[in-house]
């Protein structure tokens, strides 16, 4: 089977359970959002399937083969990672940053072959920075930056891209830029794209499907003809939300009762 | 020319002109060119002082420059070099003991060389819990250290008075010592651990982004740290045992290399070139006459180097504002 899943994921960390027995399969070529309380598991759910977090009980699969077996630079070659601070090397670059994404396809020492330009050229264009290749990284906006992190990940050219939180900390408009993107990279490249995110009208919005955590469980997933409920968000954070249809999107969107 | 390839250029030319100040100035000036032309004296000095002296230097400043800069790189922090994370501390503190045992100076070599490495596995041992992260290895090495500085201390007022003073030079860290034995023997522990270290160069800069990523990128932080630090800490050790603890040039090479090539890497070939320029012209200022006697090299890098530490941590401070 093709494609990334969890298959009786339990993960404990500093011996407290976090994860509980999570069955999941992501469909391929779509985008998934994650949503869920403060807690609930959500940001080890994405780095179990990043292959950060061990599991202590089940498996996570990639293409059928469990995820600890797979050779390392075959797995980076597949699987992407957005943690949700990565550190920005001081004085870097943002070409030199997004070429770093090249790195499981590289040797060992680094020489970039016509193909890897390529990528980073590519992956420059498709966040827009092109024109900014040449920044410090730390000199740019929280936005810009954001992207420039996107871009390494789109160098490295894998099926599968896995973002944790990729906006938070920004502002209204660059959390719709980036989603924006990510809609992109689904309908442009066909990525197989997982993020976890805070609000639930962005999941709503720009996923095509939103699963839903509480506790270290999956408590529900949406899917195609079954879009997220005013009664799942109730279910899922305890509040009463009111839906309303968002006219362009044709998908709901909820308010809080006042 | 691009600000990389200036950047040697110019440290290489620093390097280059030291050299030759080194090689035919000093106190008496030697004659080169007589040297050169046979003249038997000259030749001494030239070849069992001068040169084999010089050679120490440049080996001793290339592998402190090497080991702090990929230390430093790797755990994400520009305080993270060896002298700082007590490394440097554990060889002193282990020559220390092994000539106050032993009776005599020439103990310091397998000392400082036992010391280093005990020290380094003690740190990375302390430092792992399922892994070891960056900050815990830092801060256990700095704990470290200032407790083996005091152990040094407490050696050196246990020695007897003669062997003692001998001591306490050679922890101020000086090039005086030099033959072609030590000379050659450090320049090959320079190549072998810096050939290393450019092996891993590679990666170490990939671990500058958090271990999240470089996981994410197929790279097994845990194994790169724990390889490197090991090769840092016997580079570390070597040195210390062929010149006693020269500060500072570990911590400031990194830095120094890194602003002139406009880098954020590891950027090894130059902390080098900057290392060996550091060590050569800290043993230039050590054979200048001061007050009737000379002082040893390493007051002289001590000198540039805490200021220079003052003035790096401030620009950080403006910088995360």
């Amino acid at each position: 089977m093709r494609g990334l899943s969890a298959e009786g994921l339990s993960v404990q960390l500093a011996s407290r359970p976090v994860l509980r027995d999570v069955d999941l399969t992501l469909p391929e070529g779509a985008v998934t959002a994650i949503i869920g309380p403060n807690g609930c598991g959500k940001s080890t759910l994405l780095r179990s399937l990043a292959r950060i977090v061990r599991p202590s009980a089940g498996r996570v699969l990639l293409d059928g083969e469990d995820l600890w077996r797979v050779e390392a630079q075959a797995r980076a070659r597949r699987i992407g990672f957005l943690p949700q601070m990565p550190q920005t090397p001081e004085g870097i670059r943002v070409r030199a940053l997004v070429t770093r994404g090249r790195t499981p396809h590289q040797g060992r020492f680094g020489l970039l072959s016509r193909l890897d330009h390529a990528a980073v050229d590519q992956a420059l264009s498709m966040v827009g920075l092109d024109a900014l290749s040449e920044r410090r990284v730390d000199r740019l906006s929280g936005g810009q930056r954001q992207r420039a992190w996107i871009a390494l990940t789109l160098a490295q050219e894998t099926g599968i891209l896995l973002l944790d939180e990729p906006t938070t900390f920004l502002d209204p408009p660059h959390q719709v830029e980036i989603l924006r993107l990510v809609r992109r990279l689904q309908a442009e490249i066909g990525r197989t794209v997982v993020m976890v995110l805070h609000d639930i009208n962005l999941a709503s919005l720009f996923a095509d499907r939103v699963v839903g955590m509480r506790d270290g469980r999956v408590v529900f997933s949406t899917g195609p003809g079954a879009p997220l409920t005013a009664r799942q968000i109730d279910d899922l954070f305890g509040m009463t939300v009111v839906p309303v249809e968002h006219q362009g999107a044709r998908r709901p969107v909820f308010l809080p009762k006042v | 020319m691009s600000r990389f390839v200036a950047a040697h250029a110019i440290v290489g030319a620093v390097l280059l002109g030291l050299i030759l100040q080194r090689l035919a100035g000093g106190s008496p000036p030697a004659d080169l060119a007589a040297a050169l032309a046979g003249d038997p004296l000259e030749r001494v000095i030239l070849l069992h002082f001068r040169l084999p002296r010089l050679v120490l230097a440049m080996a001793v400043g290339a592998a402190l420059g090497m080991a702090g800069s990929a230390l430093q790189v790797m755990l994400r922090n520009p305080l993270a070099s060896p002298d700082i994370i007590g490394f440097g501390a554990g060889a002193a503190a282990g020559a220390a003991g092994a000539i106050l045992i032993l009776g005599e100076i020439g103990a310091a070599v397998p000392g400082a060389l036992t010391g280093g490495a005990l020290t380094a596995a003690l740190v990375m041992a302390l430092a792992w819990r399922d892994g070891v992260s960056p900050l815990s290895l830092v801060l256990i090495g700095l704990a470290l250290g200032l407790m083996l500085t005091t152990l040094t201390d407490i050696l050196l007022s246990l020695s007897p008075a003669i062997l003692a003073s001998e001591t306490a030079r050679f922890l101020t860290g000086s090039f005086a010592s030099a033959d072609w034995r030590f000379a050659g023997w450090m320049s090959l522990a320079t190549a072998v651990g810096g050939a290393v270290l450019l092996r891993f160069a590679f990666r170490i800069d990939r671990l500058a982004m958090g271990d999240d990523l470089a996981v994410t990128l197929g790279l097994a932080p845990d194994s790169i740290r724990l390889s490197v630090a090991a090769t840092a800490a016997l580079l570390v050790a070597a040195s210390v045992a062929v010149a006693g603890p020269i500060p500072f040039i570990a911590f400031l090479a990194g830095p120094i290399a890194r602003f002139a090539a406009d880098e954020p890497g590891t950027v090894l070939p130059l902390a080098a070139l900057v290392g060996g320029t550091l060590g050569v012209a800290a043993d230039s200022l050590a054979g200048v006459p001061v007050g009737g006697t000379r002082l040893p090299a390493g007051v002289f890098t001590a000198m540039i180097g805490g200021p220079a530490m003052l003035i790096l941590l401030l620009r950080l401070e403006v910088d995360r504002k």
